[in-house]
C-alpha cells in the first residue's frame, strides 16, 4: 500500500488514516485498479502522446503536408522522409501526423454527439416507461440492426462531404449502443431504494434524473465512450476512404488509404503508415476502455 | 411460443415501415436533380427546354406529390417491381439488384461460415486451456482483429497475395479466385468477435454448479464440455451473430469497393453518387427486409433454445 500516498494527493480533503486500514475513496481505489493494468496505462500514454501530436502538429511536422516535391512521386521511405512520398509527391510522414487531427476531432466530436443523444434517449426510455419506451427502443434496435456504413454514405451524400458533416453524421448514427445500455441501467436504478426514497419524499422527475440517476450511469457510459472512439475512428476512415468524408487535399488517414488503394500495385508503401496509425489508435482506445471498465465498473462484462 | 412469434413479427413490420418512410424522405432530400445529373455537368451540353425537362420529370413520376410517389413505391416493392434505373435508363432495378445479390451473398455467407468454423473451436480451446500459449495467442488475435479496419486488411492482402506472391488477382471478379481475399477480410473480423464471445461465455459456464456436478459424477471432461457447457455457452454466440449481421453487410460495402466487385454494396455506393433514387431506395428496403428477417430468426432461435425468453 505504499502507493496510496501519491494517490491521496489527488483528493484534497482526504487524510490517510492508520496505515493498516486505509479508507480510500471509490475514485482512488478505481485509479489503483486502473494502474495495475499495464496495457491500459501504456494505451493511455499513447493516446496522450497522440493528442499532443495532433495539437502541436504545426511544430512537430518536419515538412509541409501540402507541399509537392517535384520528381518525388511515390518515392519510398528515406532517412529524410521517414514514410516516403505519396502519389503526387507529398511527404507522407507529415500527412499522417496531420491526419491524427482529423481522427481525434471526429473521434471525440462524434462521440460527444452520440453520447448526448444516446443518454437522452436511454434515460427517457428507461425512466418514462410505456409508449415512449416502446417507440425509442424500436428506434434503437432498428439503428443497431442497420448496416451503419450504408446510412453514413446516404447522409454524407445528402449533406455534402466535409469535416463537420463527418462529425455530425457519425454522431447521429452511433448513439444506439449508449441508449441501450443507459436504458437498462436506468431500469435497474429505478427500483433501488435511494430512488424510491427520493420519489417518496416528493422529489421531481427532473431532480431524480439529474441528481440520482445520471451520476450513476456515468461509469458505464465513460467505458463505452472510450471503447466507441475506436469504432468511430474506423468509420471516419471508411467514409474518407470511400470519398465521402474528409475531402482532399486535407490530410486524413482514410483519405491517404484511398490514395494507397488507387496506387497499391505501383506504390504499396502509401497504404502502410496510415493503416498502422489507425490500428494503433483504435487498439489504444480499446485497451484503455477495457482498463477503465475493470477499474470503474468491475461487475460489468463485455458488451457486444 | 406462438404469441412470442406474432409479437416479434409485428415489431418487425413496424420497423420495416419506419425504415421505408425514412429512406423515402431521405432520398427526396438529396440535392440535385437526377435528370441534370444524368445529362452530366451543366446539362452535358444538351440544351433542353423547360417543357422537355418537365416531360422527363412526368415520365419518371418525379412531379407527383410525395405521398403518391411513396405509396406507388411501396406497392411496387411488395410486387417485386423495383422500377427502372434513372442512371441506366431502361434497365429494370430488379435486374441490377439480382445481378449483384449473389456476389454479396457469397462473400458474406462464406465469410461468416469460415469464421464460425474456425472461431468456435478456437474459442473452446482457449477457454479450456486458460492462460496457455494458445489462449494468449488467441486473445491477442481477437484484440487486434477488432482494431483492424477491414479496408486496410484488404489492402495488405492485395500487397501480400497479388504484389509479392502474385497468387491472386488484385481486383475484379474474373474467376472464383476473386472471392478469396474478400472472404478472408470478412472472416477475419468476425473470427475475432465470435472467438472472444465463445471464449468468454464458455469460461463463465465452466464456473457454474452444474459443470461441477457433471465433473463430480465422473463425467469425462470431453462430455462435460461437449454435452453440458457448450450448449449454454453458445447462446451468446447466437445473439452476437444477429448483431454482427449488420457489420457484415457494412463490411461487404467496403470490401466490394476495395476489390471492385459488382455486388450490392458497390451498386449502392455508385447509385448514391449518381442520385439513382430507384436503385438506392430499393437496396435500402432490401437491406431492411434482410436485417429484420435475420433479427427475427435470431430472436426465434434464441427463444427456441432458451425457454426463459418466451415468458417475458
Amino acid at each position: 500500500m505504499g502507493k496510496s500516498k501519491e494517490v491521496a494527493t489527488s483528493r484534497e480533503q482526504f487524510v490517510p488514516l492508520a496505515e493498516e486500514q486505509p479508507r480510500r475513496s471509490e475514485r482512488s481505489r478505481a485509479w489503483c485498479r486502473f494502474k495495475a493494468n499495464r496495457m491500459s496505462v501504456i494505451a493511455g500514454a499513447f493516446i496522450i502522446l497522440l493528442c499532443l501530436m495532433a495539437i502541436f502538429a504545426d511544430t512537430v511536422v518536419p515538412h509541409d503536408p501540402l507541399e509537392i516535391y517535384s520528381g518525388k512521386r511515390g518515392v519510398g521511405p528515406s532517412s529524410e522522409h521517414l514514410m516516403g512520398f505519396d502519389h503526387v509527391g507529398r511527404d507522407l510522414f507529415s500527412r499522417v501526423i496531420y491526419g491524427s487531427r482529423v481522427a481525434l476531432i471526429v473521434g471525440l466530436g462524434a462521440s460527444s454527439i452520440a453520447v448526448i443523444i444516446g443518454v437522452m434517449v436511454g434515460v427517457t426510455a428507461g425512466y418514462f416507461s410505456g409508449w415512449p419506451d416502446s417507440l425509442l427502443s424500436r428506434l434503437t434496435d432498428t439503428l443497431m440492426a442497420f448496416p451503419i456504413i450504408a446510412l453514413l454514405i446516404l447522409l454524407a451524400a445528402i449533406v455534402g462531404p466535409s469535416l463537420v458533416t463527418t462529425v455530425v453524421v457519425i454522431g447521429v448514427t452511433s448513439w444506439a449502443i449508449y441508449a441501450r445500455v443507459v436504458r437498462a441501467q436506468v431500469l435497474s436504478l429505478k427500483r433501488q431504494e435511494f430512488v424510491v426514497a427520493a420519489l417518496a419524499i416528493g422529489a421531481s422527475d427532473r431532480r431524480i434524473i439529474f441528481r440520482h440517476i445520471l451520476p450513476n450511469v456515468m461509469a458505464p457510459v465513460i467505458v463505452l465512450v472510450t471503447l466507441g472512439v475506436g469504432t468511430i475512428i474506423i468509420l471516419e476512415a471508411a467514409l474518407s476512404f470511400l470519398g465521402l468524408g474528409i475531402q482532399p487535399p486535407t490530410p486524413s488517414w482514410g483519405g491517404t488509404l484511398s490514395d494507397g488503394r488507387a496506387f497499391i500495385l505501383l506504390f504499396p508503401h502509401i497504404a502502410m503508415a496510415p493503416g498502422i496509425m489507425i490500428v494503433l489508435t483504435v487498439l489504444a482506445f480499446n485497451l484503455l476502455g477495457d482498463g477503465l471498465r475493470d477499474a470503474l465498473d468491475p461487475r460489468q462484462k463485455d458488451i457486444t | 411460443m406462438a404469441r412470442y412469434t406474432v409479437v416479434r413479427l409485428a415489431e418487425g413490420l413496424v420497423v420495416l415501415l419506419l425504415i421505408s418512410v425514412a429512406t423515402f424522405l431521405i432520398m427526396r432530400l438529396l440535392p440535385g436533380d437526377p435528370v441534370m445529373i444524368l445529362l452530366g455537368e451543366g446539362g452535358g451540353g444538351i440544351r433542353m427546354t423547360e417543357e422537355q425537362i418537365e416531360a422527363i420529370h412526368r415520365r419518371w413520376g418525379l412531379d407527383d406529390p410525395w405521398h403518391v410517389q411513396y405509396l406507388l413505391w411501396v406497392k411496387n416493392m411488395f410486387t417485386g417491381n423495383f422500377g427502372k434505373s434513372i442512371f441506366r435508363p431502361g434497365v429494370p432495378v430488379r435486374e441490377m439488384i439480382f445481378e449483384a445479390i449473389p456476389v454479396t451473398f457469397i462473400i458474406s455467407a462464406a465469410g461468416l461460415i469460415i469464421a464460425l468454423a474456425l472461431a468456435i473451436p478456437m474459442g473452446i480451446v482457449a477457454a479450456t486451456r486458460r492462460n496457455s500459449l494458445f489462449d494468449y495467442a488467441a486473445t491477442i488475435f481477437s484484440t487486434l482483429g477488432v482494431a483492424l479496419p477491414n479496408f486496410w486488411i484488404a489492402l495488405m492482402l492485395i500487397v501480400l497475395f497479388s504484389l509479392v506472391l502474385k497468387w491472386l488477382p488484385p481486383f475484379g471478379l474474373h474467376s472464383w479466385q476473386g472471392y478469396i481475399m474478400p472472404v478472408m477480410v470478412i472472416a477475419t473480423l468476425q473470427m475475432a468477435v465470435i472467438m472472444r464471445v465463445t471464449r468468454g461465455s464458455l469460461i463463465e459456464e465452466l464456473g457454474e454448479d452444474y459443470v461441477r456436478t457433471a465433473r463430480a459424477k465422473g463425467l469425462a471432461e470431453r462430455g462435460v464440455i461437449g454435452t453440458h457447457a457448450i450448449r449454454n455457452a453458445l447462446l451468446p454466440v447466437v445473439t452476437v451473430i444477429g448483431v454482427q449481421f449488420a457489420y457484415i453487410l457494412s463490411g461487404t460495402i467496403i470490401v466490394e469497393t476495395v476489390f471492385a466487385l459488382p455486388g450490392i454494396g458497390r451498386l449502392f455506393t455508385d447509385s448514391v453518387l449518381h442520385l439513382d433514387y430507384q436503385v438506392v431506395q430499393s437496396i435500402v428496403f432490401l437491406l431492411a427486409v434482410i436485417v429484420v428477417v435475420v433479427n427475427l430468426l435470431t430472436d426465434l432461435t434464441y427463444a427456441l433454445i432458451d425457454p426463459r425468453i418466451r415468458i417475458e
